[in-house]
């Protein structure tokens, strides 16, 4: 669905990305890394907000610089690590927003989009907030609230920065539950996480991205041991199945 | 518009507080000053409190931080310095005046976010408040400046009702020379305003909506700035109402700017029209606005901050 090739990239002179080639397939991929090895900074190129000094991308076969802006808007989905909405917006007013890709920048939500807008909410679960500020939501829910924004784009690939980040252990397992749910409706999600155990939780596929070294990428399975761990993490990293799953420790 | 109708009654003409209707078919100077005078003012007002306080909404809007408002950000001040300058060396014709109020307000507004981007503590919205102080101060020393240079006969008084603020002496042909450039800035603004939310997003959420957040914000800065410059070459330095009106407009409305815009400019209207009928009205003096509309806003600011902003 996406594919990188060659892509470089730099902040102030230091390199982030260094010919970074990797193809990301349908499904669910977790992008696994140290914290400042340049995750953040691969979805931001493939959302296009990041110009690549050097390399291409490419979205469902085309390459990203031959769609045109509201082309790429209505194709990804992107959902911040940190979102904040300084005005105090109501969820439907918020999630409204997601549907801007597709109309005129001078044009004004319809029927159409309203109801485009409840249906996600109502697919999260979220219906019943619908009227309540987003200020006033838990983490967890306020996370469904913006993954909600992003879905009402109707987008085929969907970005989340670190989605579990600052959350407890039952919104993390809402999260990834709604995760999952996306990946079976034919959507591509590509998440960041320095967590190896939400990979392990959530992701089809998985792409280590060590520090000055090229990505590995694989299936989850394969990617998630001892070895490329403890090499990527570069602490002494223990894998045991549990359910059919991989838990990983710290040793 | 029944504020607006209500206003060109109410005066000192011929008698304090109220002109009777009936007076207009009888009496020459009645219909002298409530056409001639009356008129042309309460429309100045209006469009006067519509540019401060859609600007200051804007602004809010665009920097996410609703303490921001044309008078914290450089802009008033910058637009106050250039009509001065323009008084001073080049012409006092309004259009010349305008120009130069908007280029040094957009001046003013630039300085404020170039400085506070170097700023190296507090976060974003204290950098920007404090930048824009600091600015709006340096505009001020160089009005200060030019005050001192100026003819003190012929130049000085014109200079010093810049910074007084005020309607008076407003007539039909300075509304020929504001309009132009506060309707087409308010229609913009009223065209974008559903957008307007999307642009007070986070840049990389705005960007991967859609929107082009660095252009379109840059064409809605450019609007609004021309709008406050023109008034403020016309009015002279008016505070308070980009701040205040916005905070009462989005509590009546919600913070949506769909809605909240368009209520921002009627209560900015309101707002401006009725502090100017108190100022010519109250006493057989005039009022300075400025003070009017400093008082009732800084008073509403307080009350609003008790209940949280």
């Amino acid at each position: 669905m996406i594919a990188l090739s060659n892509i470089s990239f730099g902040y102030d002179g230091a390199r982030v990305l260094d010919g970074v080639s990797v193809e990301i397939p349908q499904g669910v991929t977790a992008l696994l890394g140290p914290n400042g090895t340049g995750k953040t900074t691969l979805l931001r190129i493939i959302l296009g907000a990041l110009r690549p000094q050097a390399g291409t991308v490419r979205i469902a076969g085309r390459p990203q610089r031959e769609y045109s802006r509201r082309e790429l808007s209505q194709l990804i989905g992107f959902v911040p690590q940190h979102e904040s909405i300084p005005f105090e917006l109501s969820v439907k007013e918020y999630v409204l927003l997601g549907r801007a890709p597709h109309l005129h920048p001078l044009g004004l939500p319809g029927a159409q989009d309203h109801k485009i807008a409840s249906d996600v909410l109502a697919m999260l679960g979220m219906l019943g907030f619908a009227e309540r500020a987003v200020s006033s939501l838990s983490g967890g829910e306020r996370q469904l609230v913006i993954i909600a924004r992003a879905l009402a784009q109707c987008p085929k690939i969907l970005l989340l920065d670190e989605p579990t980040a600052h959350l407890d252990l039952s919104n993390q397992a809402r999260v990834i539950k709604v995760i999952r749910e996306l990946a079976g409706r034919g959507i591509t999600v590509l998440l960041t996480t320095h967590d190896p155990n939400l990979a392990a939780a959530v992701s089809d596929y998985t792409v280590l991205l060590p520090k000055g070294r090229p990505p590995l990428a694989g299936p989850t399975a394969a990617m998630l041991t001892a070895e490329h761990l403890s090499a990527v993490y570069g602490v002494p990293v223990e894998v045991v199945a549990l359910d059919g799953r991989a838990l990983i420790l710290m040793r | 518009m029944v504020g607006m109708t209500l206003a060109l009654f109410i005066g000192r003409y011929p008698r304090p507080y109220f002109l009777s209707p009936a007076l207009l078919y009888e009496d020459d100077l009645a219909r002298q000053v409530l056409f001639g005078l009356r008129l042309p003012r309460v429309l100045m007002g209006a469009a006067l409190g519509m540019a401060l306080a859609g600007a200051g909404l804007v602004l809010q809007m665009i920097f996410r931080n609703p303490l921001v408002e044309p008078g914290f950000l450089g802009i008033s001040q910058g637009a106050a310095f250039g009509a001065a300058f323009s008084i001073l060396f080049l012409s006092g014709f309004p259009l010349v005046i305008e120009a130069l109020a908007t280029v040094f307000a957009l001046v003013g507004l630039g300085c404020s976010f170039l400085l506070a981007r170097h700023v190296r503590y507090g976060e974003w919205h204290l950098r920007l408040i404090l930048s824009g102080i600091a600015v709006s101060a340096f505009f001020a020393a160089g009005v200060g400046l030019l005050k001192y240079l100026a003819d003190p006969l012929r130049q000085l008084p014109e200079i010093t009702f810049w910074l007084l603020g005020g309607l008076w002496g407003i007539s039909w042909d300075d509304l020929l020379y504001v309009m132009p450039f506060v309707v087409p800035a308010l229609v913009i603004c009223l065209l974008m305003r559903w957008r307007l939310n999307v642009l007070s997003l986070e840049d990389d959420t705005a960007f991967s909506l859609g929107a082009a957040p660095a252009r379109e914000r840059a064409l809605l800065l450019t609007v609004a700035v021309a709008a406050v410059a023109a008034v403020i070459s016309a009015a002279g330095l008016v505070g308070w109402i980009g701040l205040i009106t916005p905070h009462v407009a989005r509590r009546l409305t919600g913070a949506e700017a769909h809605r909240a815009l368009p209520a921002s400019l009627l209560l900015g209207a309101l707002f401006t029209v009725g502090c100017d009928t108190v100022a010519r009205s109250l006493i057989a003096g005039e009022i300075p606005l400025g003070i009017l509309t400093s008082f009732f806003g800084a008073a509403g600011f307080a009350l609003l901050m008790m209940r949280k902003l």
